[in-house]
């Protein structure tokens, strides 16, 4: 009977554990994401520019919630030990809260980038700024991933929160410094997407970056020895 | 041949500021072990050991004949395991946490659990921000004897509860372990608990079992003699834990009573005037100055 108990079940278990905890906050979150989206779909300059700064708020706020919410909490709240009485081990463990933090996350993220992508194309919005949209959501998409990797590893609030303030910070330089670049800036006006060598290395880099931060976090995780 | 329920060989572990060092520690199936230590002592690191949470440096793990931490995923089908930093999700409900637990062991006994509910108290729909520390303490118990699982761990249950809520734990503990078949490791180091529910008790200190043996025969091998010190009284009696010395009279506490004993004590120049049996705190107390 224990061999068909495969462990994969106690994974899924434990995901659909999380996504009952969030489902609700989750939910709230995504109709704020629709109120925003119907905003930049206006498309006037101060709505949309007024949409993508609440857009990127709400990206981030959700990616820390999920990130704090699922993974800090549980050790800080002590359902961790409660968890971990469970048949797991600590690397199930820290594979059903990647799989249910990555799932919780990139769920709402690519609905939220998918909505401003619709609305960008199906309004007189130039479709030039598609580029720079991408890649503003794949740094937060990259940010989420460095402070998830770092709650995954240490469980500590502190150090969690630290990374979530740099990385935010560096978003504020990512998009300054990808707006001065020609290949992006000279191209956002335009009716249709440019994709040159720049974005869509950027776009690589980042991609690449994200996986990496995951099969590091995995691999790290299954070093570890002790638990609790 | 005796089956255990678990069995710890020469186990090592070494923190900055904490060593255990060949720790040896087993329970035959069937039995209540109470494991007494101060706080720091490696009652909670030998629990976690045992539930494949820590591995350790050196040393081999059999629970209910698997072995740890690599077989910690099936033993914990067979392990109920409940302590006194654990806690529930504080927005969901008893309910909800007895489905999880359901939907995870099938073994989970809703009519044991409903019993459960009444003797405890509890309320399901109730959620569990709303309980009081006592009242979580006995949901968490809930879960896990409701589950029937083979061997149950319990580290510290009884730890911040107030001596009603305490009582009521242990008291409904003592009547559920009676009803049941079951292998149970308790740690306290409140060995009021530990005395009212165990078979077995070890006592462990700095990482060191200092003594496991039966309650009975701790309470029957400990006895302390108050004396009148006679002019020839000697400095060490054989057989004797310590001695203590005040003006005329003494106090020697022995851990090898018998009716010959007081014989070498009167020979050694101590008057017995009184025997006192000791309570278990008195004993593990003695124990641990004896071995620090």
């Amino acid at each position: 009977m224990l061999d068909a108990l495969d462990n994969t079940m106690m994974i899924k278990r434990l995901i659909v554990k999380d996504w009952q905890l969030v489902k609700k906050s989750l939910a709230a979150y995504m109709l704020g994401g629709v109120v925003i989206i119907g905003m930049m779909g206006m498309a006037t300059p101060l709505m949309f520019n007024s949409g993508a700064i609440l857009m990127i708020t709400l990206m981030i706020v959700i990616g820390a919630r999920s990130a704090i919410e699922l993974v800090v909490n549980e050790k800080k709240d002590q359902t961790l030990a409660f968890m971990m009485s469970l048949p797991v081990t600590a690397q199930d463990y820290a594979l059903a809260k990647l799989g249910s933090n990555l799932a919780l996350y990139l769920l709402p993220w690519l609905l939220l980038v998918l909505g401003m992508l619709l609305v960008i194309i199906s309004t007189p919005l130039p479709n030039g700024v598609i580029p720079l949209v991408l890649l503003v959501s794949l740094f937060i998409l990259l940010s989420y991933c460095c402070y998830l990797a770092t709650a995954l590893l240490t469980y500590s609030e502190g150090y969690t929160v630290t990374v979530m303030i740099i990385t935010n910070l560096l978003l504020n330089g990512f998009i300054f410094w990808i707006i001065r670049m020609p290949a992006v800036h000279l191209t956002l006006e335009s009716p249709t997407a440019s994709w040159n060598s720049t974005t869509l290395g950027l776009l690589a880099t980042g991609s690449v970056l994200v996986v990496v931060v995951l099969v590091l976090t995995a691999y790290l995780q299954k070093r570890k020895t002790s638990f609790l | 041949m005796q089956q255990y329920a678990f069995d710890m060989r020469n186990i090592s572990i070494r923190y900055p500021h904490f060593a255990m060092e060949n720790l040896n520690l087993s329970l035959v199936k069937g039995q209540v072990l109470g494991l007494v230590g101060v706080n720091g002592a490696g009652k909670s690191t030998t629990i976690r050991i045992l539930m494949g949470l820590v591995k350790p440096d050196a040393g081999q793990v059999d629970v209910l004949g698997y072995q740890l931490p690599a077989q910690q995923v099936q033993a914990k089908y067979d392990i109920g395991f409940a302590s006194d930093d654990m806690r529930l999700y504080k927005n969901q409900t008893l309910q909800w946490h007895m489905d999880f637990i359901h939907s995870i062991f099938p073994s989970f006994d809703y009519g044991y659990a409903k019993d459960l509910l009444q003797r405890f108290e509890l309320i399901a729909e109730q959620k569990i921000k709303g309980l009081s520390h006592g009242q979580r303490v006995k949901a968490c118990l809930l879960l896990v004897l409701a589950r029937r699982p083979k061997l149950l761990v319990l580290d510290e249950p009884t730890t911040g509860l107030d001596p009603v809520a305490r009582d009521e734990v242990i008291t409904e503990l003592a009547d559920i372990l009676r009803d049941y078949e079951r292998s149970v490791l308790f740690s306290s180091h409140n060995t009021h608990d530990i005395e009212k529910l165990s078979d077995q008790i070890a006592f462990l200190d700095q990482g060191k079992l200092l003594a496991l043996q039966d309650k009975e025969s701790f309470v029957q091998s400990w006895a302390r003699f108050r004396c009148q010190l006679l002019p020839q009284a000697q400095d060490h009696v054989a057989g004797a834990v310590s001695i203590r010395r005040s003006g005329q009279l003494a106090e020697g506490i022995t851990d090898q009573c018998s009716s010959d004993f007081a014989v070498v004590l009167q020979q050694a120049g101590f008057k017995v005037i009184e025997q006192h049996r000791m309570s278990l705190e008195e004993i593990f107390v003695a124990n641990v100055k004896r071995n620090r």
